[in-house]
């Protein structure tokens, strides 16, 4: 029994081995494709009317971010649970009323806590619902994958949406008021308000950058960056 | 067999709501008073920055009613009245107004008046103005709206409550003139309003509800 | 854009792009010289810092995307845009604005939809929206006329106005344009749009000391240097008639209805067609054949469509003028007009 046993364990350890280190390239890839190479603001186009309407600041983008970070783990990760148990003819309206409710968990918790940047956001929080990337996930990852993974892509692809609503509310925010970070405290408090940066300060501020026409614009410039450096990298 | 998976399918989807609904329910009954109460720190914030937080001492929310006045408050529009009082005295007031002599569509204001009948402060609660241009009347944009203060109103020079350009007194800002005008006749407004109704007003029986 | 059938731009051609480009060019003088004589030379340092900057940033593009330079800067094309854009600003305005957007025009809207014949909308347009909604208080600073204003501005004082928003004496624009009496000046259309707002009746406005003081003759004589340059090119057959004549026919035929049903609230028809852009745009801007409708029924309904737009805003709109925004409107419906509109599909004779 036990000389049987040996190589029996040996091989047990080896392949725990092997599935590390697939577990590591599982999650790399998964990093890989939410961060940058699937990214769902510049590459899956998901997600484009909050991602576009509440850039105007760093602040409203942070905010938004944050929400959507949340919400998109928090479905991943509940889908993922329930996947075996649900059957297939009622998985979306399921997925629905669990990510409507997290969405509206958010919301009062927003509107709460964070009483200014909530209606400033405005009716984008609740928007939250109809983000096809939250439903997308759900439906294309989360409820075939384990809840590990599901919740690491949730975070991922969160991420990846975060840098987006970063850049553009970064870049609209400088080109607009010539600030960053201008309003913080109303979502971390009080304390934070040393992280607003005046850049340079003028009268006549390049209003288009605030306005809906200037976030298409320089969302479609960060696309063709986007797109040069995976050109230039496939060049290479 | 497809009776039973519908019924199936039935009970997974009730016992889903029922799930989902529980976790909304706690959610909102948790965060209800705070919410309560940060509206109320919201409205106290506009209402403080026109009338000095120390200079009264009633209960400001509980002495909200409703006004109309379709001349000179707006047209179809309710607007609400806080009273300030200090030891029963009455010492200030905040009443809403709307105009629509802006550039596009209707501005809300909120106006400060002294007990004796002079400007405590002007603020503009919302607007969609031209950006760059109207949006002056904002107090993070330029310090226009502050020139009201202290300004009040007579019969017999009611002409000098135009901007400048049409005669008055008020200067408008670069750029624009409509936006500026249509604050300013909508402040006059209110002043009328609140001289013919002075009496009434620091009495008026409280009636916008709960706490507002 | 595979699915428009008729590729612009469509001429017959028996000249070069680059003649037709100078021939358009030579027929703005009149208007140019007339707005100059009234509105003051830096009119002209405007154009010749737009030349600049915009002969400049398409040779850079070019460079970028490894394309012939010389032989492109040759066309015109960009010369062009950037003389729309120079004229349809204030004069006085700051350098920095006719460079944010001749830039916007060259690179955004021309080059990066694959440069000349490719563009989507009317840089030139598209360039003067972007500054109208970006600086709003230096894109409607019009100045009154010369010979109106208190103060007499020389070519320096101009010259250095434009370059450091102030004359040689200390006075800004905004100083400039409140006449001692405290009027401010306008244009004609920002006078009717400012003061039907007052309350008063488009009757009331067109007699009033302001109205006259808003330089509306010399908007006018501007108006009708465009229409002569225009008439020349029409004579000349650069420019199709289809877009012009439809164009000013719908401005006459919609600002009429107006007119007829509200007279104290709008302007007369002979009012809407000369002032504003409204010969500008005529004859010098809705007919950019690359932006514009292609087909003969096509381009009808594109200037009857522009017209309409154009009344609509400035009786009912928030902006004074709407030539612009109804021009970059109008881009937009090319492609649905000119498939609707070809010959083929409904067997017309046109």
């Amino acid at each position: 029994m036990t000389q049987q046993a040996t190589p029996e364990n040996e091989k047990t350890v080896e392949s725990k081995v092997e599935t590390n280190a697939e577990k590591n390239a599982i999650y790399k890839e998964l990093a890989w494709q939410g961060l940058w190479k699937n990214n769902p603001g510049i590459v899956q186009l998901l997600g484009l009317c909050p991602l576009l309407a509440v850039t105007n600041t760093v602040t409203n983008a942070l905010g938004l971010a944050i929400a959507t970070l949340f919400v998109l783990v928090a479905s991943n990760t509940l889908v993922s649970m329930i996947r075996h148990h649900v059957p297939k003819a009622i998985r979306i309206p399921i997925f629905v009323m669990i990510i409507a409710s997290l969405v509206t968990c958010v919301q009062l918790l927003m509107n709460a806590f964070t009483y200014e940047l909530y209606l400033s956001l405005g009716i984008f929080i609740p928007l939250i619902v109809t983000n096809c990337i939250i439903i997308g996930r759900a439906e294309a990852f989360a409820s075939k994958n384990g809840v590990k993974h599901a919740a690491f892509d949730g975070l991922m692809m969160g991420l990846g949406f975060s840098a987006v609503l970063l850049l553009l509310g970064a870049t609209r925010e400088v080109l607009a008021q010539g600030t960053l970070f201008d309003g913080i405290e109303t979502l971390l408090g009080d304390w934070s308000s040393f992280l607003t940066i005046t850049l340079y300060h003028t009268e006549t501020s390049f209003l288009l950058a605030a306005l809906p026409p200037g976030a298409f614009i320089i969302m479609g410039l960060i696309i063709a960056l986007k797109n040069a450096i995976d050109a230039r990298g496939e060049n290479e | 067999m497809i009776l039973s998976a519908i019924s199936r399918n039935g009970f997974l989807l009730a016992a889903f709501a029922i799930i989902c609904t529980a976790a909304v329910a706690t959610v909102n009954q948790l965060t209800k008073p705070v919410i309560a109460k940060q509206e109320q720190m919201a409205l106290l914030k506009t209402i403080n920055q026109l009338i000095p937080k120390d200079s009264y001492d009633n209960d400001i929310f509980a002495s909200c009613f409703i006004i109309n006045d379709d001349t000179l408050l707006g047209k179809d529009r309710s607007q609400q009245v806080f009273v300030a009082k200090k030891a029963g005295k009455p010492v200030a007031l905040m009443l809403e107004t709307s105009t629509f002599k802006g550039y596009a569509g209707e501005i809300k204001l909120a106006v400060g008046i002294f007990a004796d009948g002079k400007v405590a402060g002007v603020r503009v609660i919302r607007h969609s103005e031209t950006p760059g241009l109207g949006d002056k009347i904002q107090t993070n944009k330029s310090d226009w709206i502050y020139s009201f203060n202290n300004k009040h109103y007579q019969k017999d020079q009611s002409a000098r409550w135009e901007v400048k350009k049409n005669g008055g007194d008020i200067d408008a800002f670069t750029g624009a003139t409509i936006t500026p005008r249509a604050i300013t006749l909508a402040v006059k407004d209110t002043l009328i309003y609140f001289n013919k109704n002075s009496d009434t007003l620091f009495n008026h029986p409280a009636n916008c509800g709960e706490f507002e | 854009m595979a699915f428009i059938n008729a590729s612009s731009p469509h001429q017959r051609t028996r000249r070069s792009s680059s003649q037709i480009m100078v021939l358009v060019m030579l027929c703005l003088i009149p208007g140019i010289a007339l707005q100059s004589y009234f509105f003051g030379i830096s009119n002209l340092l405007q154009i010749l810092l737009a030349g600049i900057v915009a002969l400049s940033a398409e040779a850079f593009i070019l460079k970028l995307r490894k394309r012939p330079i010389i032989n492109t800067l040759k066309d015109g094309s960009a010369l062009l845009t950037a003389i729309l854009i120079a004229i349809s600003i204030p004069p006085l305005a700051p350098w920095w604005i006719v460079v944010i957007g001749t830039l916007f025009a060259i690179i955004f809207v021309k080059q990066l939809y694959g440069g000349l014949g490719q563009n989507l909308f009317n840089p030139a347009m598209a360039a003067y929206v972007l500054l109208l909604i970006s600086f709003p208080v230096q894109m409607t600073a019009w100045l009154p006329m010369l010979s109106l204003q208190p103060f007499e501005l020389s070519f320096l004082d101009q010259l250095n106005t434009l370059l450091t928003g102030q004359t040689l004496d200390g006075y800004s624009v905004a100083q400039l344009s409140v006449k001692i009496d405290g009027l401010t000046m306008a244009t004609p259309l920002d006078t009717l749009k400012n003061s039907l707002k007052s309350g008063f009746t488009s009757t009331e406005i067109f007699d009033s000391a302001s109205f006259k003081a808003a330089s509306a003759q010399a908007i006018l004589w501007v108006n009708l240097g465009f229409l002569f340059g225009g008439a020349i090119l029409l004579a000349k057959r650069v420019i199709h008639w289809m877009i012009p004549i439809s164009f000013l026919l719908g401005i006459t035929i919609f600002s009429f209805i107006a007119f007829a049903y509200q007279p104290d609230l709008n302007g007369s028809p002979l009012f809407h067609l000369l002032s504003g852009a409204t010969m500008l745009g005529a004859f010098f801007i809705l007919t950019d054949p690359v932006s514009a409708a292609t087909t003969v029924k096509g381009r009808l309904l594109y200037g009857f469509l522009i017209a309409f737009i154009v009344v609509l805003i400035r009786n009912v709109g928030g902006y004074p003028d709407a030539i612009a925004f109804a021009v970059l409107l109008g881009n937009m419906c090319v492609p649905l007009i000119d498939y609707y509109t070809q010959p083929k599909v409904y067997g017309g004779k046109a």
